[in-house]
């Protein structure tokens, strides 16, 4: 079974089944990590009990999944660090938003922006089990990209604020745990690096910014590619493009913001050979 | 404190005893060592370290500080055992003292700056596996990684193609690394009981014999994760190499490498569980190959690129591609290399090419992936490298810069596009002194 939950309505209906409820929503407080690093909270789902049989079972995921998404060393043993800036996933216990996202009010989105939080995670999790036996999961997954929301709360961006996307095991080849049904297409990677740029750019650390940016739009873009049409995917092109706007802007932020001494018009940043209007360089033939 | 520190204090000095007798091993030769104390064979053409397969997470039990030696135990085993086919190997299991973190970039610091015996020399391959153990309700689950590099006179160097583009009255010198040489893998599930399993059987399967034939009855190698066992393969004739303990412990006899699928040794098999250690076997056969200026010997082109083959084959039949993009990428990626070695003719390096192509599109986030797609996009069939697939050639590598400001091959390549736009106007998209300016621009950031 594909489980979609393609509206309000569907999601509160099968959230009626579950342990956690949409009467339960709540935001509690969550730790961030400290300056200079970012954070990205990890909020608990609301789950069927197909999904986990008790409390405890979603405590063990939420650990593991912590476990997983944390592994900044590793990613440095890897010179895999994209970046150049810290990123800490920290577990919410407790802390269930409501699917619709309503909870997120502008003066609680200030105060995450305020503690560096780029994205927090959340969503509800469903499970069936298939004529083989097979238990397939599937996932229902918010992304509240924190410094896109703060600015769309001030009227500054347009961008989508809350993008949702569906995970249906029935697109891998082995049962996949919950974990790797989220994490393995790197959309959360693709989040952080738009969130992230997006926040540079507003600090106009644009070289950082663009770098981020078009790292997420790169992302973003293999993301769209394997998704049907639909809403998802509508959500991940309007990203892509917020991406690439936010792009032009760094480039030309840096256009504008000469070396400190330097007449107008002098280039002395890589940045100034990019494109505006292909802010990412050409992409490959086909 | 957990039940493995004593063994391990036990292994400390048996490691330190057999320490100098490692040093003067041949160019087969497995061991075990602290990291602190990490170093290569001086021998290999392609030496393995294995790190810490360390626990994260909050509840370092006794039971999974031993399951996670346990794991990194039996990846070096596996490992090693894979790579003895290629002959000039050396396999090293390196393990962290209780509460300590085995470092990867000090291991690699450690071997490979210059630091006499032990250390890497010009040529010398490594490739080095670590990975994480955490757990959830009766399963486990293992995330592994791995980093390759070659040796060259001041460190380690990237592997590099030479790209000629000839055309437009004109040619031009670039150059494109890999994608990346390193990569994380999913993590993967095994229950403890399998894990148990797996090492039961795996002493049962390694067997030493008296003579190179399967008939013959042998002994079981000794294999205890929490003893340190060095031993070294002081002879290879074919297929077959003389396993020969370092100290008192275990037995002496030869031992078959596994060369071909069928191999395979059965149910006991870590690689059932975790099958990125085929796409392990596949990249060492590939270092093994680059490994081949002397004084180091040459392996077959052709042998390493049927283990390569074999190995992919293996990690892709476990592994859909949707899981692991990356994986495949670089796949494609290391294929590109071997064939553009292999076969110079316009046709053979069109097919590299297209290789080249079809990672890029995997990995469309690595800047040195489109870097490699686009020095090499004009040699692709049908091709040719004219005035607008010079302009092309110019924006392509704008686009690998933004993905990373700093890479001094996607600077050195502009640079050099731009100085044909400078000497060539007729193939520029540019006046002359926009060109101008972005050779400044360039200059000036390949120097910061």
């Amino acid at each position: 079974m594909n489980v979609r939950l393609p509206g309000h309505a569907t999601a509160c209906a099968l959230l009626a089944l579950c342990l956690s409820t949409c009467a339960r929503a709540e935001l509690k407080p969550c730790q961030s990590v400290r300056a200079p690093a970012f954070t990205v909270y990890l909020s608990e789902p609301a789950f069927t009990r197909e999904a986990f049989k008790t409390p405890d079972d979603l405590d063990a995921f939420m650990t593991r999944l912590h476990r997983q998404l944390d592994d900044g060393r590793d990613r440095r043993w890897l010179n895999a660090s994209t970046t150049d800036v810290d990123v800490r996933f920290v577990r919410c216990p407790g802390r269930v938003p409501s699917l619709d996202g309503e909870d997120f009010r502008p003066d609680i989105v200030e105060t995450m922006r305020g503690q560096g939080v780029l994205l927090e995670v959340w969503g509800s999790l469903d499970a069936r089990t298939a004529a083989d036996g097979t238990r397939l999961p599937s996932a229902d997954m918010r992304f509240l990209l924190v410094p896109v929301r703060f600015a769309a709360d001030r009227n500054e961006t347009a961008a989508p604020p809350l993008p949702r996307l569906d995970y249906v095991a029935a697109a891998f080849s082995a049962a996949p745990d919950f974990a790797a049904l989220i994490t393995a297409q790197r959309e959360v990677d693709a989040f952080v690096a738009t969130a992230l740029g997006f926040k540079l750019l507003r600090e106009r650390r644009y070289e950082l910014a663009h770098r981020n940016l078009c790292l997420a739009g790169a992302l973003l873009k293999k993301i769209e590619k394997r998704l049907p049409p639909g809403r998802d995917r509508d959500v991940v092109v309007s990203l892509q493009s917020f991406a690439q706007a936010a792009a032009t802007s760094a480039i030309q932020g840096v256009v504008a913001q000469p070396p400190a001494g330097a007449p107008p018009g002098t280039r002395s940043s890589l940045l100034t050979l990019q494109n505006p209007k292909e802010p990412c360089g050409q992409e490959l033939e086909p | 404190m957990t039940p493995t520190v004593a063994p391990f204090k036990l292994a400390l000095v048996r490691l330190l005893l057999a320490l100098a007798a490692i040093a003067a091993m041949p160019a087969y030769a497995g061991s075990m060592l602290p990291c602190s104390q990490a170093r290569v064979f001086t021998g290999a053409a392609l030496n393995s370290f294995v790190l810490p397969y360390r626990y994260v997470g909050e509840r370092a039990t006794p039971e999974l500080l031993q399951a996670s030696r346990q794991i990194s135990a039996l990846v070096h085993f596996e490992i090693l055992f894979n790579l003895l086919k290629y002959g000039g190997v050396g396999g090293t299991d390196l393990v962290a003292p209780p509460g300590e973190i085995c470092d990867v970039d000090f291991v690699v610091s450690q071997v490979s700056g210059d630091k006499g015996p032990g250390s890497l020399v010009n040529g010398q391959t490594l490739l080095i596996t670590w990975g994480r153990l955490f757990e959830e309700g009766d399963q486990l689950y293992i995330q592994s990684y791995l980093r390759f590099f070659r040796q060259g006179p001041k460190g380690p160097m990237p592997e590099t193609l030479a790209v000629h583009l000839a055309g437009a009255g004109s040619g031009l010198n670039l150059s494109a690394t890999l994608p990346a040489q390193a990569i994380a893998f999913a993590p993967r599930r095994i229950s403890r009981a399998d894990l148990a399993r797996v090492t039961e059987e795996f002493k049962r399967a390694m067997v030493v014999r008296p003579q190179k034939d399967l008939n013959v009855p042998g002994q079981s190698i000794d294999f205890r994760h929490e003893v340190a066992f060095p031993y070294g393969v002081t002879r290879a004739e074919g297929d077959w190499m003389w396993l020969q303990p370092l100290t008192s412990v275990g037995p002496a006899g030869w031992v078959r490498a596994r060369v071909r699928d069928s191999d395979e040794a059965g149910s006991w098999s870590l690689r059932r569980w975790l099958p990125e250690l085929d796409y392990v076997d596949a990249v060492a056969s590939f270092m093994r190959l680059r490994a081949g200026s002397p004084p180091f010997a040459r392996y077959s082109p052709e042998r390493a690129r049927d283990a390569f083959d074999a190995g992919m084959r293996r990690f892709e039949a476990a592994v859909p591609a949707a899981e692991a993009p990356a994986a495949y990428g670089l796949a494609r990626a290391l294929r590109g290399f071997m064939q553009w070695e292999a076969d110079t003719s316009n046709e053979g390096r069109a097919k590299a090419a297209e290789l080249f192509k079809e990672a890029q599109a995997d990995m469309p986030e690595y800047a040195a992936a489109r870097n490699l797609a686009a020095v090499t996009r004009p040699l692709r069939a049908g091709a040719t490298f004219d005035a607008p697939s010079s302009a092309r050639l110019g924006s392509e590598l704008v686009g690998a810069l933004a993905l990373a400001p700093g890479d001094a091959v996607v600077l050195d390549n502009l640079q050099r596009v731009y100085k044909l736009y400078a000497d060539r106007p007729q193939l520029s998209p540019f006046d002359a002194r926009e060109v101008k300016q972005r050779q400044q621009v360039i200059k000036a950031g390949a120097t910061r």
